[in-house]
């Protein structure tokens, strides 16, 4: 149900008659489930695959499947959080998450929405705040917010844009765990496909790590650890130090070649 | 706490004092009894009274109401030395203060009726033409194939003043009163369209994402995100709008109204009765004064959420 396959996608922006090639040939499969994490420098293209997966932007070539089904605009199968907060700045954070509730299931009624609203919001420690509206809260409480809004939705596809970016280390290791949780689903997984630029974030998480370059996937590394994970137990295990280092390498490898380039 | 009596309130009060012992002593020009006049300058100083004690509880500048008396008391004064006491200004074109403020007394039936009259025709105007812009601006700024039509023909005809046209609306249409509620409407709408078109065109990228992946359809789209996401442009219009509005009315009235605030000042104009004339443009500035406070407020209580 949840599984993504990418086949060829090319997609470029035009503005002023100028053409930016931003993905090139892309493919991708993500299984029914699973957690894939996308890392990458800045700028090489992790939002613009994830706003093509949210049914924002068509592609210029290629084909993307969701189950069976060809992916043809947005839906609320998928919930998205994105890398900038999204609320609506006229509706209170209870309203915000109770209409993200209510698209996802037309039926349910108010109170009920409300209720489960109050639920996710209090999960991510926000419940004190319900009838605040996001003018009145930092970036990183209006992120918690929107995470909040996209799993109360209870989509199959998660898509999340750097999520945790704004937020302090224990509201981090708090949100990584309540993700991996409701990732779960008590056996029911979804699917989640996760940007970040945090390496020990990344293999805390995930089940593979995609590594990208400009328009391009690059790398691909299983991450093998048993659920659920602790930072402390896989940070001692012995091919920890080798995962992390090669990841790092990616990074250091992709800016490496940019100063070769830049000096011819 | 800040002073009251600091020197611009002492020299507001020092004025007011000349003014009345001036008003009282008996001048070259036969006038009106003063009592209303007195009374007007009374009103006054409570007024003013009032601001300097919201400014106080307010923190903000006490010296501005009374900057602004004293340069009203001046003005007083001028107008009753110049025209009552000394008797050197033309004696039509320039009436006493004694007679104009005694028109209010003697004429207030005439000027209410003429008051009520022009609100009925503003408000009718002025809402009708709002509502017609926001309800046809919005889907019509959202829906692409709309707007390209709508666009170009909106921008040709929003500029054409409606002032231009309010001859041939009073011509055609049945009633007077149709054909200047009509001049309001038309003069509101097609900016209120434009706006609305080009505010729903330019919508915050975020926003509109985040309602695009929670799959709003069309009808959520206007009535739950696009609605709330123009309205504050809206009210921060209604200002100019309600100008716009008066500016029309009173327009209109000149061209052939019986009654209502523009007929009476265009009235007495032509029969040269200045008093009459002088005592109608108080009358229109504290009842626009009014109506401009009254959208203040709506403007400060409307939009929570800024
Ligand atoms: N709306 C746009 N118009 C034109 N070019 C764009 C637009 N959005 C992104 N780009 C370009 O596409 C490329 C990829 O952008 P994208 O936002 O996908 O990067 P990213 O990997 O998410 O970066 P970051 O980690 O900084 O968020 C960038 O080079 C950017 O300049
Ligand atoms: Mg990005």
């Amino acid at each position: 149900m949840g599984a993504i396959s990418i086949k060829e996608l090319s997609f470029s922006y035009t503005d002023h008659n100028q053409s930016y090639l931003a993905l090139d040939n892309v493919n991708l499969q993500i299984n029914d489930g699973e957690f894939v994490c996308l890392i990458g420098h800045s700028g090489c293209g992790k939002t613009t695959l994830l706003k093509i997966l949210a049914g924002l932007m068509l592609p210029d070539k290629g084909e993307i499947r969701l189950g069976d089904r060809l992916l043809q605009g947005p839906g609320t199968d998928r919930a998205v959080v994105f890398q900038h907060y999204s609320l609506f700045p006229w509706m209170t954070v209870l309203q915000n998450v109770e209409f993200g509730i209510r698209q996802a299931k037309k039926k349910m009624p108010k109170r009920q929405a409300q209720q489960l609203a109050l639920k996710y919001l209090d999960k991510v420690g926000m419940a004190a705040f319900s009838a605040k509206y996001p003018y009145q809260l930092s970036g990183g409480m209006q992120q918690r917010v929107a995470i909040a809004r996209a799993l109360a939705m209870d989509a199959e596809i998660l898509l999340l844009d750097e999520p945790f970016g704004a937020l302090d280390t224990k509201r981090r290791k708090d949100l990584q765990r309540l993700l991996e949780q409701l990732w779960n689903n008590g056996g029911q997984r979804k699917t989640v496909l996760f940007v970040t630029h945090d390496i020990d974030e990344a293999i805390l998480l995930a089940d593979r790590i995609i590594f990208m370059r400009p328009g391009k996937i690059t790398a691909c590394l299983k991450v093998p650890y048993e659920r659920p994970r602790k930072q402390e137990e896989i940070s001692k295990s012995p091919n920890y130090e080798k995962l992390k280092a090669d990841l790092q390498q990616l990074f250091y490898l992709d800016s490496e070649l940019k100063k070769h380039e830049e000096d011819l | 706490m800040k002073k009251i009596f600091n020197l611009p309130f002492l020299v507001a009060h020092l004025l007011l004092l000349i003014l009345i012992v001036t008003v009282l002593q008996q001048g070259q020009k036969a006038v009106q009894p003063n009592t209303a006049f007195l009374v007007g300058i009374g009103l006054i100083e409570l007024l003013y009274l009032y601001k300097l004690w919201r400014a106080r509880s307010k923190e903000k500048s006490l010296k501005a109401p009374s900057d602004i008396v004293v340069l009203v008391w001046i003005f007083l004064l001028i107008w009753e030395i110049t025209v009552t006491q000394l008797n050197i200004m033309h004696p039509v074109l320039v009436p006493a203060p004694e007679d104009v403020f005694h028109v209010f007394p003697t004429q207030y039936r005439t000027l209410l009726e003429g008051v009520v009259s022009s609100l009925q025709l503003l408000l009718i105007g002025f809402f009708l033409g709002l509502s017609f812009g926001v309800i046809l601006g919005l889907p019509v700024g959202w829906i692409p194939r709309l707007r390209d039509v709508c666009f170009p023909i909106a921008n040709v005809l929003a500029p054409i003043p409606p002032v231009v046209f309010a001859p041939y609306l009073i011509a055609i249409m049945p009633t007077f009163r149709s054909a200047s509620a009509l001049v309001i409407l038309l003069g509101i709408f097609w900016p209120t369209l434009l706006g609305m078109i080009i505010r729903v065109g330019s919508i915050d990228r975020r926003i509109l994402e985040s309602a695009r992946v929670l799959n709003v359809d069309n009808r959520t789209m206007v009535l739950k995100i696009l609605f709330p996401y123009v309205l504050p442009g809206v009210v921060s219009g209604l200002k100019v709008s309600l100008t716009t509005s008066v500016i029309m009315l009173t327009f209109a009235e000149m061209m052939g109204a019986t009654k209502g605030m523009g007929f009476y000042i265009i009235n007495y104009t032509h029969y040269a009765n200045y008093t009459n004339v002088v005592a109608g443009f108080i009358v229109v500035g504290v009842v626009v004064t009014f109506l401009n406070w009254v959208v203040g407020i709506v403007q400060t209580k409307a939009i929570k959420w800024q």
